[in-house]
């Protein structure tokens, strides 16, 4: 049924991250394709298409010209539109599965349909994001967002030598989620493992690698966090040096964050509290 | 049970040519007789629910009467004249046939009264014109639990065709206002019409059964009835002129007739999208939304080397090669001090050899695997294993099977996970990191962070 036209238009603001599947839900049923949310304003709508974090102003302005910079520097990225300036067209979405949940409220039961998304660049970045929902679109955007959220790079690796892309994981890595305990094993050429933690490792363009697994359950999401879990170790075991803990707050020389006070602002004030704001 | 694997070319015919074994990276296959030149798969493990078979017609409760699937209100009929039953709200009922069948069952090994709550009419005339009516609802736990998961089940084959639908590329479709035609994905013309024509029935992915759909308002449109008011008109001017002017290039959100083709509806019985979406998800209590863990599905099976037998552990697997064949795959680990890499060759090595029909103690060809198990079995060649050197070799490294699920569950021996490999060759080397050094260096962040932190 036509459930896009509801109403007038947009739904009541909510601030958190947890909603903003939900706002880019709306914006697309309203008849907006999910571009950069950037790119303009709508005014009297009350949706935000400002940046509202500081590593975002940057990254709008172009001052942070790459990824890497934000996880050399631990910035947490909460905003979606951080991943979508760097990675844009080049992220592909794999949807793992839907699967219907149920869920207790207070009234009563009520089914709902939960989806398991994987997103990777051909770039090395690659993540995962669930999400439940009452429509599967709205599921879906919502995975994708909450997946660009927390979207870590891949460090890969070559086989012997170093011809043209790297192909596989750079030696032997273990990690565990829940039950399932899994080994990703650097391998010549074949892909071998089960059918969840293969689609995860395709989306970056692993093509090659062993993944083995300990216990084999029927659960399969354990298998594909693990997954997810052995690859963002495969930087911080294997080149610990490049990474490291930071504070981000104001330094004594004022620079860039002048910048940002002087251009920025305008921005809309309500609600308030949704501001991460220094004083 | 499993059907014998696809058959590759195995040009490996009357010759063998073991000697051309070569230790560089580029061996073309081409070279020795032996090669496989497709790619060969294991059977995969039977699937889980079976569907009825179709038999498409509904045989009454109590008596052989049978009536055709698509005439439920007749059975019910018969039922109510014939032996006085009703079923309450029949209509939430998921999958009609099973649950008539069911209850066949049932009331075949209990009396009706368990089931049934009793209705008596007339019950204030005298005797004779008294009647008991049987009320089959679901108060009762068992038909209630009986409902839900009929309920369940089609929301999950509801799910699986969505999810097909979501991939298949292969959708042809005209669009119903321009006539262009488009290929692909049925997004594609979905979102064409939404755009192009203002015409928006919903997003692809709320949608399952997009074919009938367009097929159904195709032929409202060719029998000239507006879509959203469902007036009829003169000629096709006519009508385009009226859903123009009207605005009426949408839906009727009333008809019901669509709600077999959103999912939301599939979701709770009884409750229409109206109901679903008014519903409130902040009263929701538990919220554990990155929950993993209850994605739960068939694990794949691992096949025994030697026959086709499929087990879901590692250790079943073992056990029955151990029994069967007397093939002990740890103990030979342990043995030969076996890492993970050559494991893996060992296993490439000896389904290579049995898919050839090869015995690997004595070199035999054989005519068929059963002449050849039964040659193993009894000259107990499972655990002769030839030579190291002959099935450590880079070629092995290639997955004999594609989806070889055995290789998946190798391991390698605890104090192993982190010592480099004995046989040396092999190096695995990363990426650049340097680069990722000069990037910290030069960034701007370098200014907008404490100082203290960047001391290291």
């Amino acid at each position: 049924m036509p459930v896009l036209w509801k109403g007038s238009g947009a739904p009541e603001w909510k601030a958190t991250a947890a909603a903003y599947g939900a706002r880019a839900a709306a914006m697309v049923r309203a008849g907006w394709r999910p571009q950069s949310l950037w790119s303009s304003r709508r005014q009297g709508q009350g949706l935000r298409v400002d940046p509202f974090t500081k590593p975002g102003h940057l990254v709008k302005d172009v001052k942070i010209k790459s990824l890497e910079e934000i996880y050399l520097f631990s910035l947490p990225i909460r905003e979606s539109e951080i991943t979508d300036s760097f990675l844009g067209a080049s992220l592909k979405h794999e949807v793992l599965k839907i699967m219907p949940v149920q869920k207790q409220t207070r009234a009563a039961q009520q089914t709902r349909v939960k989806t398991f998304v994987a997103t990777g660049g051909y770039s090395g970045h690659v993540s995962l994001g669930v999400k439940c929902s009452k429509e599967i679109a709205t599921a879906i955007l919502g995975a994708i967002i909450l997946a660009k959220l927390s979207i870590i790079p891949m460090w890969q690796g070559y086989w012997r030598s170093k011809i043209s892309k790297p192909h596989t994981v750079p030696g032997k890595e273990t990690s565990r989620c829940g039950s399932a305990q899994l080994h990703l094993i650097a391998t010549p050429r074949g892909m071998v493992s089960a059918l969840v933690p293969k689609k995860l490792l395709m989306t970056i363009r692993i093509d090659d690698c062993y993944i083995s697994a300990r216990s084999y359950t029927a659960t399969q999401g354990n298998p594909a966090k693990a997954a997810f879990d052995t690859i963002s170790k495969t930087y911080s075991c294997l080149a610990p040096d490049i990474w490291k803990e930071t504070v981000f707050t104001k330094s004594p020389s004022q620079g860039f964050t002048d910048h940002i006070v002087k251009t920025h602002t305008r921005l809309l004030l309500w609600p308030p509290h949704s501001f991460i704001q220094e004083k | 049970m499993a059907a014998p694997e696809t058959q590759g070319a195995a040009a490996g015919g009357e010759e063998d040519c073991e000697g051309n074994h070569s230790e560089a990276w580029g061996v073309s296959y081409e070279d020795s007789k032996d090669c496989i030149l497709e790619p060969l798969s294991l059977p995969e493990s039977p699937g889980g629910t079976t569907a009825l078979e179709g038999s498409p017609s509904v045989p009454c409760i109590f008596c052989e009467e049978h009536f055709p699937m698509d005439e439920q209100d007749k059975l019910l009929k018969h039922m109510i004249i014939e032996h006085k039953m009703v079923i309450a709200d029949v209509k939430l009922v998921a999958d009609f046939q099973r649950y008539i069948l069911y209850w066949r069952k049932r009331f075949t090994e209990q009396p009706i009264t368990d089931f049934c709550s009793v209705i008596r009419i007339n019950s204030t005339a005298p005797l004779e014109e008294q009647d008991n009516y049987f009320l089959l609802c679901d108060v009762l736990p068992e038909d209630r639990l009986l409902r839900e998961e009929l309920q369940k089940q089609r929301l999950k084959e509801i799910l699986e065709q969505q999810q097909q639908e979501r991939n298949d590329n292969s959708f042809h479709g005209i669009c119903m206002f321009c006539n262009e035609e488009f290929f692909g994905n049925r997004s594609v013309l979905l979102n064409h019409m939404a755009r192009e024509h203002a015409f928006n029935i919903g997003l692809p992915d709320n949608i399952v059964n997009c074919n009938d759909f367009l097929c159904t308002l195709q032929k409202k449109l060719d029998n000239l009835q507006c879509l959203y008011c469902e007036k009829t008109f003169r000629d096709k001017n006519t009508l385009k002129d009226h859903m123009r002017k009207k605005q009426h290039r949408r839906i009727n959100p009333k008809n019901r007739e669509y709600d077999q083709f959103y999912v939301i509806n599939y979701l709770e019985l009884g409750k229409s999208w109206e109901e679903v979406q008014l519903e409130d998800d902040r009263d929701l209590l538990d919220h554990p939304e990155d929950d993993w863990s209850d994605w739960e599905e068939r694990p794949d099976s691992a096949v025994c080397l030697f026959c086709e037998k499929q087990a879901e552990t590692i250790e079943k697997l073992c056990v029955h090669m151990e029994d069967a064949h007397e093939f002990d795959l740890l103990r030979i680990k342990s043995e030969l001090g076996l890492n993970f890499y050559q494991q893996v060759k060992l296993v490439n090595f000896i389904r290579r050899q049995i898919h050839q029909c090869r015995c690997y103690g004595c070199h035999v060809k054989f005519k068929s695997k059963a002449e050849l198990r039964t040659h193993m079995e009894e000259a107990k060649h499972t655990s002769l294993l030839p030579a190291r050197k002959t099935w450590d070799q880079p070629e092995y490294y290639f997955p004999t099977y594609e989806n070889d699920t055995l290789l998946c569950t190798l391991s390698d021996s605890e104090s192993d996970l982190t010592a480099q490999e004995q046989n040396g060759n092999i190096t695995v080397i990363s990426e650049d990191t340097s680069k990722l050094h000069a990037l910290k260096r030069s960034s701007i962040l370098n200014q907008l962070l404490l100082q203290e932190g960047l001391k290291n």
